[in-house]
């Protein structure tokens, strides 16, 4: 049985009810509402879903641990909640440990309360399906799969996967980036980031002793490379990696996300890292402002957005005195070096 | 029946093909075969826009001079096909 949640809480559909934004007629079926907003991409309907601030908290930020037993069925056997022993399965340990440090990253460093900034408790599916070599968002839940054991190792095991699909949820309660071409793209680049910025956190490393790979720690010997993406170096990653580096080497839309994010990736470890001849603001300065541009994103935002958002957020935080005076220069320079400006 | 069968998407990006016939395919998937020939790709619910990192799956097969493709995510996969495209999914490369 696969998960047949809805996706809007009662109370909200209430409240939709009341101000007039949906009819009785079409609030009578939740599963007609329900589809009703799975049907929805415009501005308006994200807009609603990420506008729950002022509503009663929707949870304590805690972590639920269910085990799919390698089927699709999600919620169902619960191996660990907030505040619980370990148990005999690593991943369910490190699915545990590993929310904790995504979650206490966003409170901590960003003042965010969960992905929603209220709350929401974190559900994360582990072993999902047999032999899946992926990891998802599903709008509610993380999802994880054991992979193949080849090519993928359990996907749990990546804390910068771990970092991107949460980040996924900050962003559908945020920016709520649609997923056609350029906001889907900074939608999968935002998720790279703070999946790249958690694990570089939590390891203690800085802009020039990262590795600034995505999903290095899931990868087998049979998989022709060393990551999933580089960001630091688009295009490295793998044998054939197709990720251009620069807009010049863009790549025309197939309808995957991941394709052409590493343009955005690299302008954000430039602004990191630094360039030739300009000193970068190193990581936990960049989280925080690609974090404070995410919060001025639209849902159809494109790149061009992406850098008046983070470079206005750079100005703003220099005069703040929280980040340093030339901050907007070298954004400029990042963005500037790979073809967005 | 030939057909092919793809999986885009996920977190990594990466895309994997399948092209194969279904009578090789081991009897209990080749009946599913035979039933999923029949779905209506109309009738298939529209995946939820909320969603990320999801695989997409494409199916394509010709029946009766007619070119057929359904497309699935890993959330309106109907339940009854789910076995089939799971073993589809680990045989493509
Ligand atoms: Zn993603």
């Amino acid at each position: 049985m696969s998960c047949k949640c809805n996706i809007i809480p009662k109370y909200v559909k209430d409240i939709l009810v009341v101000d007039g934004f949906l009819d009785n007629q079409i609030m009578t079926g939740s599963l007609e509402i329900d589809k009703f907003f799975r049907l929805q991409k415009t501005q308006r309907s994200l807009k609603l879903i990420s506008g729950f601030a002022t509503a009663p908290a929707t949870g304590t930020a805690a972590r639920t641990i269910c085990n799919c037993k390698n089927t699709k069925t999600f919620h169902k056997h619960v191996v660990i909640k907030e505040g619980g022993p370990n148990v005999a399965d690593p991943d369910a340990n490190l699915a545990y440990e590993y929310a904790g440090v995504v979650r206490d990253y966003y409170k901590n460093v960003l003042g965010r309360n969960s992905l929603d900034n209220n709350g929401l408790n974190l559900e994360f599916n582990i072993h999902y399906d047999k032999a899946y070599d992926n990891a998802f968002w599903n709008g509610e839940v993380m999802v994880f799969g054991d992979g193949d054991g080849h090519m993928f190792d359990h996907f749990v095991k990546g804390l910068d996967v771990i970092g991107h699909e949460l980040t996924h949820g900050v962003v559908q309660y945020t920016a709520g980036l649609t997923d056609d071409e350029f906001p889907g793209t900074l939608n999968e680049h935002v998720a790279d980031v703070f999946g790249t910025v958690i694990k570089q956190y939590h390891k203690g490393q800085n802009a020039q002793t990262a590795d600034w790979l995505i999903g290095d720690e899931i990868v087998l010997p049979a998989f022709p490379g060393k990551a999933l993406r580089s960001m630091k170096a688009p295009g490295t990653a793998f044998n054939n990696d197709p990720q251009p580096d620069n807009m010049a080497n863009y790549k025309p839309w197939n309808g995957d996300p991941h394709l052409n994010n590493g343009i955005p990736n690299r302008a954000f470890y430039l602004v990191a890292a630094g360039g030739a001849a300009i000193h970068g603001l190193d990581t936990p300065l960049a989280g925080k402002l690609w974090y404070q541009a995410l919060l001025i994103l639209k849902p159809n935002s494109n790149f061009k957005d992406l850098y008046n958002a983070v470079h206005q957020k750079a100005t703003d935080m220099a005069t703040a005195s929280v980040l340093p005076a030339n901050a907007a220069a070298v954004v400029d320079n990042a963005f500037k070096t790979v073809g967005i400006i | 029946m030939k057909f092919n069968f793809s999986v885009t998407g996920g977190i990594a990006g990466l895309t994997r093909t399948l092209n194969d016939d279904a009578d090789a395919l081991p009897p209990s998937y080749a009946k599913l075969f035979t039933l999923i020939t029949k779905v209506d790709s109309n009738a298939i619910k529209p995946r939820n826009p909320l969603a990320r990192d999801m695989f997409v799956y494409k199916l394509s097969f010709d029946t009766d001079g007619k070119h057929t493709q359904l497309v699935f995510s890993d959330d309106n996969i109907p339940s009854q096909f789910e076995p089939l495209i799971s073993y589809l999914r680990q045989k493509a490369v």
